[in-house]
């Protein structure tokens, strides 16, 4: 089947399946940098399911809870063969020679709130609302914050990882909470850092995000406006 | 400078009454023999080392990772002949046939280690590359499980709290640790290994594999890389052997859990064994791991029962497929009804420039029987779509809810469009990585590529590596949350905020942020 036929297929598929109109579902998408073709190619990778807060208890906290969760695993899901290949490598034939391929992951675009998600760090009104950087909230926008220091990518999945534990045997409650704000970082563990060149050298974890750009069109016209009429 | 050397149990033997049976600082712990002085010793314990390095031991020490030497067999035996730990070594690893002395071993090892990977030869060479005497040596069957004993991490590097190594150094010691297991775990095992065997396999292995200062052997790399025919495979070995390899439990889980049970966790505290792990990135793997979404991940659809698909054999019949995939919803628009006119065109055969094929002047009847076989054939062509893209579903359970996700494995989706790519570019120079540059051409100029490229190189020493970047794009729940549907509308959003970013890239997250 044409491959454009296939694309359509799948659409058709999940339409069958699920009810569009209530966007139950996003999509995921990869490229690779390697093909040059002019064009970007971006094949779907993952649909996720988007997960809406319920009638319960702290349904705030709880829906939060699952949708980082469920992103998360479904990331993990798509890149666990990846995320080896990216130790160890891939054999790959190109042009008659036997090469190894090391994948890498170079950028991952979103919105503001899949970043805060995809990185476990905190959304909302916290200590350190930058995602690359440790500034502290009240010294955003001061120049101190062109010197902030930057995210260490270790020490702060490290942290993540101990939260996770904790939170997972339920205990330590108090260290949980501590751990939390020491970065503005959830108790839970980006899969992302699994990647090759994350957590290990160039340590690029906090700094292979990046915004979609009609996403932050309206922030940043925004903050021009309000920049002219000051 | 030596006298007789001591016997090994310290005592002394009635053929040497006269030599005490104390140590002395002066004594070779490997052969007993006492020398007169410090440096004495030192000369005769370098003659030890020497000939252990030529029979191949280079797990340890400055030796460890390099390959081992083609010595002429004549060497090896002049070189050897007073080292008796070296020949010890060797009649015992080579005593499958209870007549092969060390030296025979040593030169089969020699002469398969140059044989080319992925030949028959090839599980021999895994075999001594990760010390194959000793794995052809046990007759009980063996498994990959029992080839990564903890033990057997001694040789590839530390094992312990990530405290004090280096995130570079951890990685790289797993993964020769995880490559040797991958040799031990291949065909040079399937005759069995017993354990012991399979420890000092993947330590020998771990050592030639990676090594922090010295350049890794030619295709080693290669050779611990993943199979693209064999991925599945190859990963669950892969992560069976690092987690064997790289946690240890904790003791004492229990210090400090709460008495409340709090229902936002999850319903309940965990009652596993907790491990730590050596590196961050293997502890981020082994946790989720532990969710073992893998295992409960199907193909995306069941096969009907009398599944036929690829019954739209004509190109008249692919037009109305076609048709029938794309229209729905509350009657067709104008762009539908321009479809629907391609759509006739086609069916009374006189769209210009159309194909003739065998089904040319076949009517739909001849084709299919009934509407409920035309049903059928669509529906199977549409489920053979998504199957054959490799698209794969999974309920994941979180806080007592399940929700059905879709997905597909990048590694296979990025390697099929590099099969389909026609120009790919391997390195962001020419023919190997090019120093960092103010150039923003193409994604491959960017920052993170070549700083990828240079640690991968750094660590690697390979000429055959290269970097496999890729861009994730997401459609995130800011889009959804705005009220938009998955709609032609929004498609065609994403093709223009594609078109944005893929322009700027890397540089699209520095300006923001």
């Amino acid at each position: 089947m044409h491959r454009y036929d296939t694309l359509v297929s799948l659409r058709v598929w999940l339409s069958r399946h699920f009810d569009w109109s209530a966007h139950k579902l996003y999509p995921l998408r990869v490229r690779v940098v390697n093909v040059v073709t002019g064009e970007a190619e971006w094949e779907p990778i993952a649909y996720i399911p988007l997960v809406r807060k319920q009638k319960e208890p702290s349904a705030e906290v709880r829906g939060r809870e699952r949708r980082g969760a469920i992103l998360q695993r479904v990331l993990y899901l798509a890149f666990r063969t990846t995320v080896v290949a990216s130790h160890v490598g891939v054999l790959y034939e190109h042009e008659g020679k036997r090469l190894v391929a090391f994948p890498r992951l170079l950028l991952y675009m979103s919105d503001q709130p899949e970043e805060k998600a995809v990185l476990c760090l905190k959304g909302g009104s916290c200590q350190h609302p930058c995602s690359t950087c440790v500034i502290r909230v009240d010294e955003a926008g001061a120049p101190a914050a062109l010197s902030a220091e930057e995210r260490n990518a270790v020490l702060t999945v490290e942290r993540q990882l101990e939260g996770a534990a904790h939170k997972r045997y339920q205990r330590e409650s108090v260290r949980r909470t501590e751990l939390e704000a020491m970065d503005s970082a959830h108790n839970r563990v980006p899969v992302v850092a699994g990647m090759a060149g994350m957590t290990t050298a160039p340590f690029l974890l906090y700094k292979s995000i990046g915004f979609d750009a009609l996403h932050v069109c309206w922030f940043l016209s925004s903050l021009c406006m309000v920049a002219c009429k000051l | 400078m030596s006298v007789p050397p001591l016997p090994p149990d310290g005592s002394h033997g009635e053929d040497n009454p006269l030599i005490p049976a104390t140590r002395s600082a002066l004594d070779c712990p490997t052969c007993f023999t006492r020398c007169a002085t410090r440096s004495g010793l030192m000369w005769h314990r370098l003659g030890h080392l020497q000939a252990s390095n030529r029979a191949g031991e280079r797990g340890r020490g400055r030796a460890a990772g390099r390959p081992p030497p083609l010595t002429p067999a004549g060497a090896y035996k002049t070189a050897t002949g007073g080292g008796p730990a070296a020949e010890t070594r060797y009649s015992s690893s080579g005593a499958k046939e209870g007549d092969a002395d060390g030296q025979a071993v040593l030169d089969g090892a020699v002469a398969v280690g140059a044989s080319p990977a992925g030949s028959a030869a090839g599980a021999a060479e895994a075999a001594v590359a990760g010390g194959g005497a000793n794995a052809a040596r046990s007759p009980e069957g063996g498994s990959p499980s029992a080839a990564v004993s903890p033990a057997g991490a001694i040789g590839g590097g530390p094992v312990g709290p990530a405290a004090g190594i280096s995130g570079r150094e951890q990685a790289r010691t797993l993964d020769a640790a995880a490559a040797a297991v991958d040799n031990t775990a291949g065909p040079a095992t399937a005759g069995g290994c017993s354990a012991e065997a399979s420890t000092a396999a993947g330590a020998d292995s771990a050592g030639i594999s990676v090594d922090a200062g010295h350049p890794a052997a030619p295709g080693s790399a290669a050779r611990a890389a993943l199979d693209p025919k064999h991925i599945d495979e190859g990963v669950k070995r892969h992560i069976e052997s690092l987690l064997a390899f790289s946690r240890h439990a904790v003791a004492g889980t229990d210090a400090g859990r709460g008495r409340k049970r709090r229902r936002l966790d999850g319903g309940g505290a965990s009652e596993g064994v907790e491990y730590t792990y050596t590196t961050v990135s293997t502890a981020v793997q082994a946790l989720y791991e532990e969710e073992e979404d893998w295992k409960h991940s199907t193909p995306i659809v069941d096969r009907r029962k009398g599944w036929r698909p690829g019954r739209f054999d004509s190109f008249r019949l692919r037009a109305v497929q076609r048709f029938a995939l794309e229209s729905g919803g509350g009657g067709l628009s104008l762009e539908g009804i321009e479809k629907l006119w391609d759509l006739l065109d086609t069916w009374d055969r006189t769209k210009p420039g159309m194909p003739i094929d065998g089904g040319h002047d076949d009517t739909i009847r001849d084709s299919f029987n009934s509407v409920s076989d035309f049903k059928n054939a669509v529906r199977d062509d549409v489920d053979d779509a998504a199957l054959g893209a490799g698209w794969l579903k999974c309920p994941l359970l979180v806080d007592g809810q399940t929700f059905v996700v879709f997905f597909r494995p990048v590694l296979d989706v990025i390697l099929d469009m590099l099969k389909r790519g026609k120009d790919v570019r391997l390195w962001s120079g020419e023919t190997g990585p090019a120093p960092p540059s103010s150039n923003r051409e193409t994604p491959l100029d960017g920052d993170a590529f070549r700083l990828n490229e240079q640690e991968l190189m750094a660590e690697k020493k390979d000429g055959t590596c290269f970097v496999l970047g890729m861009h994730v794009y997401s459609d995130a729940s800011q889009l959804s949350w705005s009220g938009g549907t998955f709609s032609r509308m929004q498609e065609r959003g994403g093709a223009l905020r594609v078109g944005l970013v893929s322009d700027e890239h890397f540089c699209v997250g520095r300006v923001v942020l």
